[in-house]
């Protein structure tokens, strides 16, 4: 492997580990920070704080995308165009059965998140066996 | 794409390792090239004939129709 | 434009229009039978009955996906990714400020899964341009 994508590959890892440490603090301090208080610009300012280190998470992605060689990005593209539509195909079930009270998941928007990220790395993980 | 990765390699000594390195590639990405499994970009293509000192298509054999 | 791909692009629109249209009908008629159903089975299959016509548009986009040319390929999949960020983002967000108490959202997996298909055309339409 290219030294130039090995380094890139650890940068990565650092950043990534860095902004998900980052993300559990600030997670754990809002949630003991927004006990008692009152809906408002605190609480949502408080709601939304975890979402800064995921978006440092993403940049970091963003920056080690562009670092891959192109076989790698070609991979990563093609893995989220399957894990979208199959993203998609979930979502609106979810909320169709969601809709007609047949089946309620409180914290659904949550976990989507997550949802679509390990879905993209398990098409990742096809594709390259296929390959 | 077959091409002649494989065998040009061989003929230098050249690990996937080395060839990756000097076409700022992963070793996967070599691998599939030889197999064929993978086609190059253009770029690429031009870096490869020109890593090896050969025209692009005296490396790659393209599907005939 | 090759006459392989103008077929394809037309049997796409064609497909693509009629999925859209039994998706638009089934949902019209579940929603107007929900009302006049009773059990759990019943309500479920009302609930599931669009996913019959998001299944099919799912497996034709795939088999599509493999037609296009390299450009378009290459497009799609990168405005997936996109639109896959985008959506990890507004879910999170989205699953924090309900979990907060901020705000209560009433089907929003079903928002979610139309704002991921908007997401992607956007994206699509901003890396490549209209066809």
């Amino acid at each position: 492997m290219s030294e130039r994508i090995k380094k890139a590959g650890k940068r990565y890892l650092l950043e990534f580990g860095g902004a998900m440490t980052l993300y559990v603090v600030v997670l754990f301090a809002s949630i003991y920070a927004a006990k008692g208080i009152e809906q408002g610009p605190t609480l949502t300012a408080l709601a939304l704080a975890p979402i800064a280190p995921v978006v440092l998470a993403c940049i970091a992605f963003f920056r080690f995308y562009l670092n891959m060689d192109e076989r790698e990005r070609r991979i990563h593209a093609d893995a989220a165009a399957f894990s979208l539509v199959i993203g998609i195909f979930a979502a609106l079930t979810l909320g169709f059965l969601h809709s007609f009270g047949v089946f309620k998941f409180e914290w659904d928007m949550l976990w989507f998140g997550p949802f679509l990220i390990g879905l993209w790395g398990a098409v990742r993980c096809v594709l390259r066996l296929r390959d | 794409m077959e091409n002649r990765l494989k065998d040009l390699r061989a003929e230098r000594s050249w690990s996937q390792g080395d060839l990756a390195e000097k076409l700022d590639v992963s070793r996967q990405t070599v691998n599939s090239l030889e197999r064929g499994k993978y086609d190059p970009s253009l770029p690429l293509a031009f870096k490869i004939a020109d890593v090896f000192g050969l025209a692009i298509e005296e490396i790659f054999i393209p599907e005939k129709e | 434009m090759s006459e392989r791909i103008r077929k394809a692009k037309r049997r796409y629109t064609v497909t693509t229009m009629s999925v859209m249209l039994a998706y638009l009908a089934i949902v019209f008629i579940a929603s107007q039978l929900e009302d006049h159903v009773t059990g759990t089975a019943a309500l479920t299959a009302l609930a599931l009955a669009p996913v019959i016509p998001m299944a099919a548009a799912c497996v034709f986009y795939l088999r599509v996906h493999r037609q296009m040319d390299e450009r378009e390929q290459r497009i799609n999949a990168n405005a997936a990714g996109a639109a896959l960020i985008v959506g990890l983002l507004t879910a999170t967000a989205g699953g924090f400020l309900q979990s907060f108490g901020v705000i209560a959202l009433e089907d929003p997996m079903l928002w979610f899964g139309s704002l991921l298909i908007l997401a992607w055309g956007f994206a699509r339409i901003a890396m490549g341009g209209f066809d």
